[in-house]
């Protein structure tokens, strides 16, 4: 029985085994068999965690930015606020159907309301309709490359790439037909009549959404800063603009934030890197946050910037929110307070101004004048040649428009003189690269020689590289000879052609190898094709233009009212046109004096200044003012472009900050420091008398101002007092080489400069001060401890440094730590911090010291002292020290000051610095009107009136 | 007159396999529930939803499956040749002469009201009566090269069509049809350990390939322009998956759903936030993944049901293989059913993310009318090949030269029977 099961049991497996279909079945149980197990795998031992994967990964947390605090100053004035503006988003809520056109529908609806409230929307592509209707792009050539390539893509580039095909270089129409077909032009049914104009609109709208397009629960916003009329119609237009939204949002606003560019800053959005700093803080930053970009805004970013609000949401595959599951409400940001005084700034900043504006004014002379390495200081002069073409160079006037249709005849008349005249500069440097007899460098006169000189610099251009000066051979003969000015610029440019330091790649993709002849013709047509595009050398142009009277003073001032720069009668117009130079001269020295036409305008020396005022009492900061400022506004938010180009070439360098950033030797108002050291070391005593022969007597002979002043000029015997009084050179030389002996008497310089920098660093000198705001170090001097005693030699100081060392004299010790910070409180007003500058140190000299320091810096002001003529006037008693140093031969003295006062009792410190300024006198005066207006002597509107007795000065005195 | 009767009595209504018909209407029942569920975001774009075709698609197909059960499917054997032609025309047609092109594939044709037709669906019965007219044909020289290379011309030519419209998982199928009838035609063993070992070596080399360090191999082939970049990135998004999220997200995301269903489910139709379906992070959710519906809202109890109806139908589709009348039949059911559970895996493999990506419909749940109405000829040219095991005459073509038998497992003994019932009357 078993026996025959057993049989029956071998027969089948046997016959099964032999079965095709067993087989096959087999493996087609083997397939369901594995999908069983990974099933299992999935849905049983995994599934909760692939159940949370999904629910983590649906979940969002969309922030609700927060209302930034406020800056005020240390009365509550506003510094930088917020101003509700009304913005209209758009948040695909996928109502629209995007192919059959009705989403570009909508948008174009919405396009068409905000028009008819003179609203466009915010433009994203790079792209504009010029004058001739068609499509062109506008932007950087990033900006372009990046949206080719968000408009074909990456894949789709490289495909084309490899076809040879450059996407890069399609022309915009190609470019915006291919974008229309991505944005349902195509399949657009029944589209209306548009205008090239709403479709790019509709563009714009769509690039920018194009950004959410996996996270539509971020809104866009398309128009900003919307009126209250628009508002109401959109919210009419409800039904049928769905996902249209007016929201109220903010715009940062700086009021008067001309006088306060340096130091509050502004926000923007954040770039990569400081996304990724800032999220190491808190990381619910966002790239489309706006966050502080510098300054202030920048330093107190987290005080300001207030806690987001949250909204947990779920959100679907292209990120619509199906529900929201919890919210929290945003929380503003911290207000605070500086110790700023903003009315003590802005008169401080009027009165620098108006001080540079006199010099100017009192310089200009309508006549030729060159400095040389002899002339005197007092007797530096600015030809009005110069004001008229700094019109030009520094952009007041635009260039551009003097060949545009709408120019005025005088324009165009500029305009086609210089046009003529440009041909026959270019024909000229043609033939001198080209002809058998070019011009020896040293024979061709000071224009066409500018010119050579203008070549090769746009040759050795780094980012043209064509003749990069590492490839030049300065050992070689010929470049030599260049230098020395004996050989033509032809002779010269074919010498760098045939030694190779000309980059022919640079010229032509096909030359590299071409030989010396072909390479040197294709250098003299790019040289040419350069110049005649090159704005620089445009200007070039000018200048030898006005220099030779081809365009004359008249046509400029002509072209300043055409342009709008000024606003004058036809009277005055016709009086221009009609009259000689002279009228022309009259007019720009009356627009300086006005500063209609501002010192930073002109550009010249001086243009620009900087003032510290401290409390003495408690070290605070009560102004820190640099000329020339800027608008703020302008640059927060989205930076306006034009305006941020307009900044960067400036030639009065808004940006930089003369207070806190520019350094200058600190001349003669380094002495307290060296009469210090030398009272402190033991080397002089206040008493013992220095007799000042006019020319020092030990090593190579330094002289006192006195004696290059005035032939034979000498102060007599002085004590330090009376060397401080005086501001005597040849006293301080002594002390400066007195430091500078050994135990043995022997002269030891690194012995001076080592006990020199010793009191300098107790100042404060060679260390930030603390301020929050970007500062450059005062660099200490390092060599010649003898003209370093004048404030000479090496060192290096900002005007913020100075105001602490004079903060430290004035308090008889007290070394201050700044800071702009005075208190924080919450939006409520309720305080939550409070900060005073912390003493960093205290210097200890004796009383007597100190009491000479003070006595002579008092008789600075007074009877004989060399500042004494300019503070006879004034109501207050100052205690001051002028300075003023000489960097640049070429170029008008530094002019300084530091000061305290009231002398018996002081409440402030000053420090005022005028680069190029002529004379300290003249940074003394900007410190005395400071005081005076501080004091109460001086009334704001006779500063901004400008109707006040500003003194003059021509002295050159230290 | 007489004749027909003769035939038609030779139907027995004992031998009508109803298990088959109910396994298949259950799971149709199942897929019309998970397609609705699966398309219940849809905006109706035609006069008819999803759900509403699929019902239709459902009745069409069941009233083709009981046509063609009646049958006889060596008349259909007699026309394959027609078929065939008809098959080759129509694929010719979509892939050059039709106009629709839909996701730069040519698939389909359009029928306006109606929807679309895709002849490739078809395709796999009309390979099945071609190959198994061969078969008969060349079962003596079955293991002739010369044989074996015009079988695999002739029946090749569909894969290659469905190749290129392209639609590579209908091609694997199809392809995967032709070797097993092959096999269950009886070629020799010598040939199948041959072309397994072969496989297994390209294989071997293939992964080294995948895995060899920077890819050398790789890097050389696409140097030379013999495999394109993005054919290179399909290989290694499989491989290496978290490198390439782009090119599998619709899989992860399907992983997702299938691995968040747990246990039980969420529910049909379920109004859950928290469901990838409900979040529009499915794709293709009513046709290729509409096993990620089925396993977010049946879960694991839901999948091993449908799993296990599958299993049922090629039971039954085996069975009638085994018990087949003839050598056609035997082909035609063994290949048919193959094809069916080839397909099957494909989908779920590509569903849970054991396969690479490739879109094929899952038998009676993916929406789509030629999907469905494809599945249920099959059944009924089953069914029929299920009622012809009567016939004693093509008893005598089991026999396959120089072997015994090349049957399935308890057919002798069933022909005995069948014989002894006979001496009985």
């Amino acid at each position: 029985m078993l026996k025959e099961y057993l049989e029956i049991f071998r027969d089948w497996l046997v016959r099964t085994l032999k079965s095709r279909l067993f087989w096959v079945g087999a493996v087609c149980v083997a397939f369901f068999a594995l999908i069983a197990v990974r099933l299992y795998n999935l849905q049983i031992r995994d599934g909760a965690a692939y159940y949370e994967t999904f629910v983590n990964r649906t979940t969002r947390t969309v922030y609700t930015p927060a209302v930034r605090g406020n800056i005020y100053d240390r009365n509550g004035e506003l510094l930088a606020g917020n101003e509700a503006v009304y913005n209209v988003t758009f948040q695909d809520l996928g109502v629209y159907d995007k192919k059959d056109g009705s989403y570009n529908a909508m948008i174009l609806r919405l396009i068409r309301l905000l028009n008819r409230y003179s609203v466009q929307v915010d433009a994203t592509c790079p792209v504009v309709i010029n004058e001739h209707g068609e499509y062109e792009f506008s932007g950087s050539e990033n900006e372009i490359r990046q949206f080719i390539r968000d408009v074909y893509g990456t894949d789709l580039i490289n495909q084309y790439a490899e076809q040879g095909v450059d996407v890069y270089s399609y022309d915009c129409q190609t470019v915006m037909d291919r974008l229309f077909r991505s944005y349902n032009f195509q399949t657009w049914r029944d589209a209306p009549e548009m205008t090239e104009q709403e479709k790019l609109d509709i563009c714009h709208v769509r690039y920018a959404m194009s950004a959410t397009n996996y996270t539509r629960y971020i809104a866009t916003t398309i128009a900003t800063d919307v009126s209250d009329e628009l508002s109401a119609a959109v919210m009419e237009n409800a039904n049928d603009l769905q996902g249209v939204e007016v929201v109220e949002s903010t715009r940062r606003v700086y009021p008067d934030s001309e006088y306060f560019s340096g130091i509050l800053g502004y926000i923007g959005r954040p770039n990569t890197d400081e996304l990724s700093e800032l999220r190491e803080e808190d990381s619910t930053y966002q790239a489309t946050d706006y966050v502080g970009k510098s300054g202030l805004e920048q330093y107190y970013e987290n005080t300001l910037s207030g806690t987001k609000g949250t909204q947990v949401v779920t959100v679907n595959n292209v990120g619509n929110v199906l529900e929201t599951q919890s919210t929290t409400d945003s929380v503003n940001g911290n207000d605070i307070y500086l110790s700023l005084d903003k009315n003590l700034t802005i008169a401080g900043y009027k009165l620098l101004e108006q001080r540079l504006a006199a010099i100017l004014a009192e310089k200009l002379v309508n006549e030729d004048f060159t400095a040389t390495k002899d002339t005197l200081a007092e007797d530096f002069r600015i030809p009005a040649k110069d004001a008229y073409f700094q019109m030009i160079n520094n952009n007041v006037l635009d260039m551009t428009h003097f060949t545009a249709d709408d120019a005025s005849d005088n324009e165009k008349s500029i305009g086609k003189a210089f046009a003529d005249y440009r041909d026959v500069v270019i024909g000229n440097i043609q033939e001198e690269l080209t002809e058998d007899s070019p011009t020896i460098r040293n024979e061709a006169g000071d224009e066409l020689s500018g010119y050579f000189d203008f070549v090769i610099s746009l040759l050795t251009d780094r980012s043209r590289g064509i003749m990069p000066t590492s490839a030049i051979d300065t050992s070689d003969a010929v470049y030599q000879a260049w230098q020395d000015g004996t050989i033509s610029l032809q002779e010269y440019l074919r010498h760098a052609v045939e030694e190779g330091w000309v980059d022919s790649g640079k010229l032509d993709a096909e030359s590299r190898y071409a030989d010396s002849e072909t390479i040197y013709s294709l250098l003299t047509d790019r040289i040419i094709t350069l110049l005649q595009e090159d704005e620089d050398f445009a200007k070039e142009i000018y200048r030898a233009m006005i220099d030779n009277e081809t365009i004359t003073g008249n046509q400029i001032c002509m072209a300043l009212i055409d342009q709008g720069v000024l606003q004058e009668s036809d009277e005055v117009y016709r009086s221009l046109q009609e009259g000689d130079s002279d009228t022309a001269f009259q007019f720009m020295l009356d627009k300086i004096s006005n500063i209609e036409i501002t010192p930073a305008q002109l550009a010249l020396d001086p243009c620009s200044g900087s003032a510290v005022v401290v409390d003495e009492q408690s070290g605070e900061l009560l102004a820190v003012i640099s000329y020339p400022g800027y608008d703020l506004n302008e640059l927060s938010g989205t930076v306006d472009r034009d305006y941020w180009q307009k900044l960067t070439t400036d030639l009065s360098s808004p940006l930089y900050n003369r207070a806190t950033q520019a350094r200058t030797a600190p001349g003669s108002t380094y002495k307290m420091v060296t009469a210090s050291a030398g009272l402190n070391e033991g080397v002089i005593t206040p008493d013992e008398r220095i007799n000042c022969v006019g020319t020092f007597d030990k090593l190579d002979h330094p002289m006192c101002w006195i004696a290059r002043e005035q032939p034979g000029g000498m102060h007599g015997p002085l004590n330090t007092i009376g060397a401080l009084a005086h501001s005597c050179n040849f006293y301080f030389y002594e002390v400066g080489y007195r430091l500078s002996e050994d135990a043995d008497g022997n002269y030891d310089p690194d012995l001076g400069i080592e006990k020199l920098n010793e009191y300098a660093k107790m100042f404060g000198f060679g260390e930030k001060t603390g301020i929050e705001i970007p500062e450059n170090v005062s660099e200490l001097t390092t060599e010649y401890p003898v003209t370093s005693a004048i404030g000479q030699g090496t060192n290096n100081f900002t005007t913020i440094s100075l105001a602490r060392y004079v903060e430290a004299v004035a308090s008889s010790g007290n070394l201050y730590r700044f800071q702009l910070l005075k208190r924080v409180t919450d939006t409520n007003g309720n305080v939550l911090q409070e900060e005073t500058p912390a003493l960093e140190s205290h210097i200890d000299f004796s009383d007597e010291i100190w009491n000479v320091l003070h006595e002579g810096m008092h008789e600075v002001t007074r009877g004989e002292g060399s500042q004494a003529m300019y503070f006879e006037d004034c109501e207050v008693d100052v205690a001051g020290k002028s300075g003023s140093a000489q960097e640049n031969r070429l170029r008008a003295n530094h002019g300084m000051f530091v000061c305290y006062a009231p002398y018996d009792n002081p409440e402030i410190s000053m420090s005022v610095s005028i680069p190029n300024g002529y004379a300290a006198g003249n940074a003394g005066l900007v410190a005395k009107q400071i005081i005076r207006y501080y004091f109460s002597y001086l009334s704001m509107d006779d500063i901004l009136n400008n109707s006040y007795d500003s003194g003059a000065s021509t002295s050159n005195g230290d | 007159m007489a004749e027909r009767e003769k035939k038609r009595s030779k139907y027995r209504l004992k031998n009508y396999n109803f298990k088959l018909v109910f396994y298949a209407v259950v799971i149709s029942i199942l897929g019309i529930a998970v397609v609705r569920s699966a398309s219940s975001g849809e905006t109706v774009s035609g006069m008819f939803s999803t759900a509403q075709k699929q019902v239709m698609a459902v009745g069409i197909g069941i009233v083709l499956m009981v046509l063609l059960s009646f049958i006889d499917y060596h008349i259909l054997l007699k026309y394959s040749w027609l078929i065939y032609l008809l098959n080759i025309g129509l694929l010719l047609y979509v892939r050059f002469l039709n106009p629709y092109t839909f996701m730069g594939a040519k698939r389909w044709i359009y029928l306006p009201g109606f929807g679309t037709v895709q002849p490739s669906e078809f395709s796999k019965i009309a390979v099945a009566l071609t190959a198994a007219w061969i078969l008969v044909r060349i079962r003596k020289r079955i293991n002739n090269v010369f044989f074996i290379l015009l079988y695999l011309l002739i029946t090749g030519v569909t894969a290659v069509l469905i190749l290129i419209e392209p639609n590579l998982s209908t091609t694997l199928e199809v392809i995967w049809g032709i070797v097993t009838m092959l096999f269950i035609a009886g070629i020799s063993w010598k040939w199948v350990v041959g072309v397994l070992s072969t496989l297994a070596v390209l294989i071997g080399l293939f992964l080294f390939t995948v895995y060899q360090p920077d890819q050398v191999i790789f890097q050389r082939l696409e140097a030379r322009g013999v495999i394109q970049d993005y054919q290179v990135d399909r290989i290694n998004a499989y491989f290496f998956p978290e490198d390439y999220p782009d090119e599998v997200y619709q899989q992860t995301n399907s992983v997702l759903a299938i691995g968040g269903g747990q246990l039980s489910g969420k529910g049909l139709d379920t109004d859950d936030l928290e469901s990838v379906k409900n979040g529009g992070f499915l794709s293709e959710e009513q046709s290729d993944f509409v096993f990620a519906v089925v396993g977010e809202e049946l879960g694991f109890v839901g999948c091993m049901i449908l799993i296990l109806l599958y299993v049922l139908i090629m039971v039954e589709g085996f069975r009638i293989a085994a018990r087949s009348p003839d050598l056609e039949g035997k082909v035609i059911a063994g290949g048919m059913v193959s094809t069916f559970a080839f397909q099957t895996f494909v989908n779920m493999g590509v569903a849970t993310m054991i396969l690479p990506n490739t879109g094929t419909p899952l038998p009676f749940i993916s929406a789509g009318m030629s999907s469905v109405i494809g599945s249920y000829m099959m059944v009924g040219i089953l069914l029929n090949i299920g009622l012809q095991k009567s016939r004693r005459h093509s008893i005598l073509t089991f026999y396959n030269e120089g072997e015994e038998m090349a049957l399935g497992d308890y057919i002798p003994v069933q022909v005995r029977e069948e014989k002894s019932k006979e001496t009985d009357q």
